[in-house]
């Protein structure tokens, strides 16, 4: 395999899984023929040049038509504009307030709805929304107290983390709980 | 995909498969020659938009087997449908109603004679 036909096959990981399995190897395939056509070195820029311009367009379309008939594909992108938006939220709030019950109460709130909604590879929750609350006080240059000799914002972390790994895992039962009672 | 006209792309794909079955290549060059190198596909577009074609019942995937004219690797073929056939029927109605008018209109110039053969 040609050293071209190496990046091109790495490049096709920018398609969606589903399409790739079917169409990766004719892809391959049609490269490769147009690589052979353009037999000198200077005409093999072309299939180059086509190749990118091609990768440009089709890449987002056909993520755009897998998406579409894919609903827990849709469901996934939902779930992370939500968890940006909650990232924004608590990061907002923690910087202007010291009332640690709301903040917690924000954390379980926030991530039982994306566990609730997105209960697959549900571990990232608490960790995406776990870094609003640290982060946020470390952008505010906030000070935290020690508690028993360890750092405060790594206390403020590991609290911040069991609230979201609770937060989410409960989701995750009412996720299953409703799919049970109401059948998915 | 019935209801609207096809895309540039997929009326393209439909004309070159009027005359039999063709694999991706085969179907990128007879785009590429029919339209003068006007409309050139990538890899991505063409199997993105058979894709769509197969999945709206315009093409079908046919028997893999090597061309005569390539190396010997096996390819998958395509063929239209009868679906495919009328779509790009009325495709090509609808763009001849068009040149006609445009033709009226002297926005283009009077048709070439036909060649006639000798």
């Amino acid at each position: 395999m040609s050293v071209s036909e190496r990046i091109y096959r790495a490049s096709l990981r920018l398609y969606p899984t589903r399409f790739l399995y079917t169409y990766g190897e004719r892809l391959q395939q049609l490269f490769r023929d147009q690589l052979r056509d353009a037999d000198t070195g200077v005409k093999r820029i072309r299939p180059w040049l086509g190749t990118i311009v091609d990768l440009l367009c089709s890449v987002p379309r056909m993520h755009m038509d897998d998406n579409r008939s894919s609903p827990e594909k849709r469901m996934t992108w939902i779930a992370y504009l939500l968890c940006a938006i909650s990232m924004v939220l608590l990061f907002r709030f923690e910087s202007g307030s010291d009332d640690a019950g709301v903040v917690s109460g924000m954390i379980v709130l926030m991530t039982f709805m994306l566990g609730f909604i997105r209960p697959r590879r549900a571990w990232q929750w608490p960790l995406l929304i776990g870094l609003g609350v640290p982060g946020a006080h470390l952008a505010s240059g906030g000070e935290v107290p020690p508690v028993a000799g360890i750092p405060g914002l790594v206390v403020l972390a590991v609290f911040v983390l069991a609230m979201g790994l609770a937060g989410t895992y409960a989701g995750v039962l009412a996720r299953r709980v409703a799919a049970r009672a109401f059948g998915e | 995909m019935s209801k609207k006209p096809p895309t540039p792309a997929v009326f393209q794909i439909l004309l070159a498969l009027a005359d039999g079955e063709l694999h991706g290549y085969a179907i990128m060059q007879a785009v590429s020659d029919d339209t003068k190198n006007m409309l050139s596909m990538g890899p991505g577009t063409l199997y993105g938009a058979l894709k769509r074609m197969v999945d709206a019942g315009l093409v079908e995937e046919c028997r893999e087997h090597t061309d005569p004219g390539m190396n010997d690797e096996r390819r998958i073929y395509y063929r239209i449908t009868g679906h495919g056939r009328r779509v790009a029927a009325t495709e090509a109605e609808r763009m001849a109603v068009l040149v006609r008018s445009a033709r009226e209109k002297a926005l283009i110039g009077p048709a070439a004679p036909k060649a006639t053969p000798t």
